[in-house]
């Protein structure tokens, strides 16, 4: 018996993925856009407005025609603009609420002159900032849509309250975006060959696996691995660097995001890289597609390759083309189940 | 710290004229961040710089850099490089080779660790010989 799909995932990518090429200066947003629809990764887009636009949020007229026309010309639907929830910006005080909610405020429209109807938030700002946010938003048309990224799964107390909060309110402003390095059942071997190539030794990772592994929260699997890998030999660079393991790569089963999925707007296709036969052993992205067709979700994902912080041995476009074609796979099963 | 870290000091960072050195960097992380969330510490062939003197150019301005902190409306954008302005009494001259130590810490405002939830320290130090522009 054929079992009803009730959702369904279009595919995206996010410029996020392309910092070590950004970076460089050798691109101009247009030459970025053209390479992803070149490339065929998919009908949507997502900009980070902090990284793609000079001045973000207190962008120009010009700067919004240009965004646009590039949407446009290149045949993308604008599906998320990123803002960043920047609290600790004077980093001796941090934001109040009532500040917090004004620094988010010219973000939101920044989404809605862009014609993005969706701006990621991040958890850095409470249930209440977002509350109070919600009759802007509204007015704005834009969907605030709060990343749920890794330590932030959906049992963490800060996203049970936004979760409480969101069922208050009932707002169509109100929603999430899974980052889906949140539900990860390996630390990526891509990863593990980063540290290496920083001087880590086998035993070190051995440790570091042993840690991951465990289910407690993320602060204390830090306190763990410093005085033991120290002990072994690591410098406090190395130890750095193996402390990505545990902020970056979340356990979260994939099952519990079934949870949330009446408030899911958008989802963020974490990746960290591929084995020589095109897949990414260490998060079930068949898995994943499942569980949120099956819960009933319409919209896009859109690739987040992580590379630019740990490795520049490969191209990001090439790494988000081989993300693509998975999806594809995984996708072409699905439907023709 | 990473990948990024190779843009911070491009081959050309370093000029010289009557006043001093000025250093140009660019931010190591994936997007821009104000003057408030970076810091930096320098040293010139092996001799730290005196930081009451030092000022940073950003987006045309010049602010000393012990008022880094203050200065949350200064953004680098990510692709702009800010210079660092060190007054010296006989500089070095265009075409010498100079030693350079740059630390360039970034706070990172949305990213809070700790029980104090501080913002996470990113830093990176950059160990080059650059030709004097």
């Amino acid at each position: 018996m054929s079992i009803m799909k009730k959702g369904n995932i279009k595919l995206a990518t996010s410029l996020f993925s392309y910092a070590y090429e950004w970076n460089s200066g050798q691109y101009t947003l247009e030459d970025m856009i053209r390479k992803t629809r070149e490339l065929d990764l998919g009908t949507g887009l997502e900009i980070i407005g902090f990284q793609s636009l000079r001045n973000f949020p207190h962008i120009t007229e010009e700067q919004i025609k240009e965004v646009k026309s590039l949407m446009e010309k290149y045949d993308f639907e604008p599906v998320a603009l990123d803002a960043n929830i920047d609290v600790g910006i004077q980093r001796n005080k941090l934001m109040n609420v009532d500040e917090t909610v004004e620094y988010i405020k010219p973000q939101i429209t920044a989404a809605q002159k862009l014609g993005f109807p969706i701006l990621r938030c991040q958890t850095t700002a409470p249930a209440e900032v977002y509350k109070k946010l919600v009759p802007f938003a509204e007015k704005a048309n834009v969907v605030m849509g709060i990343e749920l990224h890794t330590p932030y799964s959906v049992d963490h107390p800060s996203v049970i309250k936004m979760r409480e909060m969101f069922e208050e309110v009932d707002s169509r402003v109100l929603g999430f975006v899974p980052d889906m390095g949140t539900c990860m059942h390996a630390i990526p071997d891509a990863l593990l060959t980063s540290f290496k190539e920083a001087g880590v030794t086998d035993e070190m990772i051995e440790v570091t696996k042993e840690i991951w592994l465990k289910d407690i929260p993320t602060p204390q699997k830090f306190q763990q691995l410093g005085p033991t890998v120290a002990a072994m030999g690591a410098t406090p660079p190395q130890i750095g660097r193996l402390n990505m393991a545990f902020s970056m790569n979340g356990r979260q089963p994939v099952e519990k995001w079934a949870e949330i999925i009446p408030w899911t707007v958008h989802l963020h296709g974490k990746f960290y890289g591929f084995d020589e036969h095109g897949d990414e052993k260490s998060i079930d992205y068949e898995k994943i597609f499942r569980t949120f067709i099956d819960g009933g979700y319409n919209g896009y994902i859109a690739s987040e390759y992580e590379g630019s912080a740990f490795t520049d041995e490969f191209s990001a476009f090439d790494q988000v083309e081989k993300q693509h074609k998975l999806f594809k796979k995984i996708l072409k099963k699905i439907n023709a189940e | 710290m990473g990948p990024l870290d190779k843009y911070i000091l491009r081959e050309d960072a370093l000029s010289s004229n009557a006043q001093g050195l000025g250093l140009r960097f660019q931010s190591h992380w994936y997007r821009a961040l104000p003057l408030s969330c970076m810091d930096f510490n320098l040293k010139v062939n092996g001799i730290p710089v005196d930081e009451e003197k030092v000022e940073v150019e950003i987006n045309g301005k010049r602010f000393p850099k012990q008022k880094m902190l203050e200065l949350k409306d200064e953004w680098l954008f990510i692709l702009d490089q800010a210079t660092v302005h060190i007054p010296m009494q006989n500089p070095p001259k265009k075409g010498d080779i100079c030693s350079i130590e740059f630390k360039l810490d970034l706070y990172i405002p949305y990213i809070l660790i700790g029980p104090d939830q501080h913002p996470l320290l990113a830093g990176t130090l950059v160990t080059k010989n650059l030709l004097c522009q």
